[in-house]
């Protein structure tokens, strides 16, 4: 049912030409150089490993890499440093 | 991260383990009840390290008790955490109390006098015009008015022109200038004679005004007139002038000076001593005894820490350390020709300085012996040079003159 929502926001968002990721809170990814990703509109961990960090919303998010550190994380965003090999999206 | 990370400090924080099947589930639940992570690090699949503000710690408990997790404070820190444990501690808060009340009062008095300005008047005599004044070290500097300091400072020392004391917190600048002495003032109906004030052999006479009495070719002894301040007159008789003129002559120097053969060379043995001690105020305390390890033939260091901030604040505490290092001396030969030349560059530069800035050095000559381990090398030089000066006539004199011209009036009557 709540995925049924965030699918008709983000359509909503696409076609009013809205930023989906406030209308719709779908996760916003800012990577920054290879050692900064800020993961904004995140619902929380999946898994945390030195090598990768999985962390759940309505588009899963992996990042790969090597000394990853959950630097910061609170309600709304998360941010990883470390050397950033990749960040993948399901 | 930088400012977050000052007021992270500043309000106080922990650093705790997580230990548990799911640690992750921790994270998010902290992250959904608020509570702010930072640098969260994995040890291992079910241990992670997190450091958060130290007034979460008991909310973050409550939320690993939750998750199926344990969680354990390793260490703390901050400003507040810091004060708040310090508050349990009387004593130290107290002793805290009573540095600071001491560093204010300490402030209210001087413990450093630092003297500028100053070229041909000694910093000791500064120093100790200002002790008359009442400003020296621990006085109580909120007493005193820079006006009423300079006025007294430049009535102890007349040959300040210009003073001021300047107090930033415990330290006195005092910054002065001297005054510029007077120039003679050029005389003109004054009697003065031309003096020889050198033995030479007179080779030219210039006379502006006076009369000559050296001729070119005359040798003067010093102290003899060259150009007398009686001026004949053929109308008036003898006249007593302000004699100007110039008399230059060859004048000859003889200047020797000697320099042992052998001198003392330093060998350090390598045994070295270090000894401590505390100064406050005018008072020293030694942390050692009277005795001296090496007696005199030692190299003493002494190094000061004082205490004091920067250019602004001092404390009148200083810590001394003392290290003595000793040595032997030896004799050893000095080479011959190398300390010849250093003798004969001494006199070359001294017959300079006797010569003055318009003489001229004519000849010169060097000769050398040695006796009794001594070196003695001597200097012969002809040279030309302005041997003129300028010498008021006494009063003797004068009257002298005077009479002798109202004598020949009258005889002429």
């Amino acid at each position: 049912m709540e995925t049924g929502i965030r699918r008709f926001l983000e359509k909503l968002a696409e076609r009013a030409d809205l930023p989906a990721d406030v209308v719709a809170g779908t996760p916003k990814v800012t990577l920054t150089g290879t050692e900064w990703v800020l993961v904004e509109n995140h619902s929380g961990i999946l898994a945390y490993s030195g090598s990768e960090v999985e962390i759940a919303g309505s588009a899963r998010v992996r990042i790969r890499g090597d000394g990853l550190l959950l630097r910061a994380m609170d309600r709304e965003m998360l941010l990883v440093t470390g050397r950033i090999f990749g960040v993948d999206l399901d | 991260m930088g400012i977050f990370s000052f007021f992270n400090r500043a309000a106080g924080w922990s650093v705790c383990k997580v230990s548990g099947a799911v640690p992750a589930a921790f994270l998010n639940r902290c992250a959904a009840q608020g509570v702010a992570l930072l640098s969260v690090a994995p040890k291992d699949a079910f241990t992670l390290t997190v450091r958060l503000s130290a007034r979460d710690v008991d909310r973050a408990r409550r939320i690993a008790q939750g998750a199926q997790c344990t969680l354990c404070e390793l260490s703390s820190g901050g400003a507040l955490r810091f004060g708040r444990r310090l508050l349990h501690r009387g004593l130290a808060v107290l002793g805290l109390l009573f540095v600071l009340i001491c560093l204010m009062w300490s402030k209210l008095y001087i413990w450093e006098i630092e003297v500028t300005g100053n070229e041909t008047v000694s910093t000791a005599r500064i120093l100790a015009g200002l002790r008359e004044c009442g400003v020296d070290y621990g006085s109580f500097w909120p007493g005193f008015t820079s006006d009423n300091l300079r006025s007294e400072l430049l009535t102890e020392l007349p040959e300040l022109s210009w003073a001021t004391v300047n107090i930033y917190g415990s330290r006195a600048e005092v910054i002065v200038r001297e005054r510029v002495p007077k120039p003679e003032l050029w005389q003109p109906e004054l009697p003065v004679d031309v003096v020889a004030g050198k033995n030479g052999y007179v080779t030219r006479v210039l006379a502006l005004n006076g009369t000559a009495l050296a001729r070119a070719g005359s040798a003067v002894v010093e102290g003899e007139t060259l150009i007398s301040a009686a001026a004949e007159s053929a109308y008036a008789g003898t006249r007593l002038v302000h004699a100007i003129g110039s008399v230059t002559a060859q004048t000859y120097y003889e200047l020797s000076a000697a320099m042992p053969l052998t001198r003392l060379e330093k060998t350090y043995t390598g045994g070295e001593t270090g000894r401590w001690a505390l100064v406050i105020g005018k008072n020293r305390w030694n942390f050692y005894g009277n005795s001296s390890i090496y007696g005199d033939s030692c190299d003493k260091i002494e190094t000061v820490w004082s205490l004091r901030v920067g250019g602004l604040f001092a404390l009148p505490v200083s810590l001394v350390r003392e290290v003595s290092r000793a040595y032997t001396l030896t004799e050893t030969a000095r080479d011959q020709r190398a300390a010849c030349s250093a003798l004969e560059q001494t006199l070359y530069a001294r017959l300079l300085s006797e010569l003055g800035a318009d003489g001229a050095v004519e000849r010169v000559a060097y000769s050398a012996s040695a006796s009794d381990g001594v070196l003695t090398v001597c200097l012969r030089a002809i040279c030309t040079e302005e041997i003129g000066t300028e010498v008021p006539m006494s009063q003797a004199q004068i009257e002298e003159i005077r009479q002798a011209q109202t004598e020949k009036s009258g005889d002429g009557s």
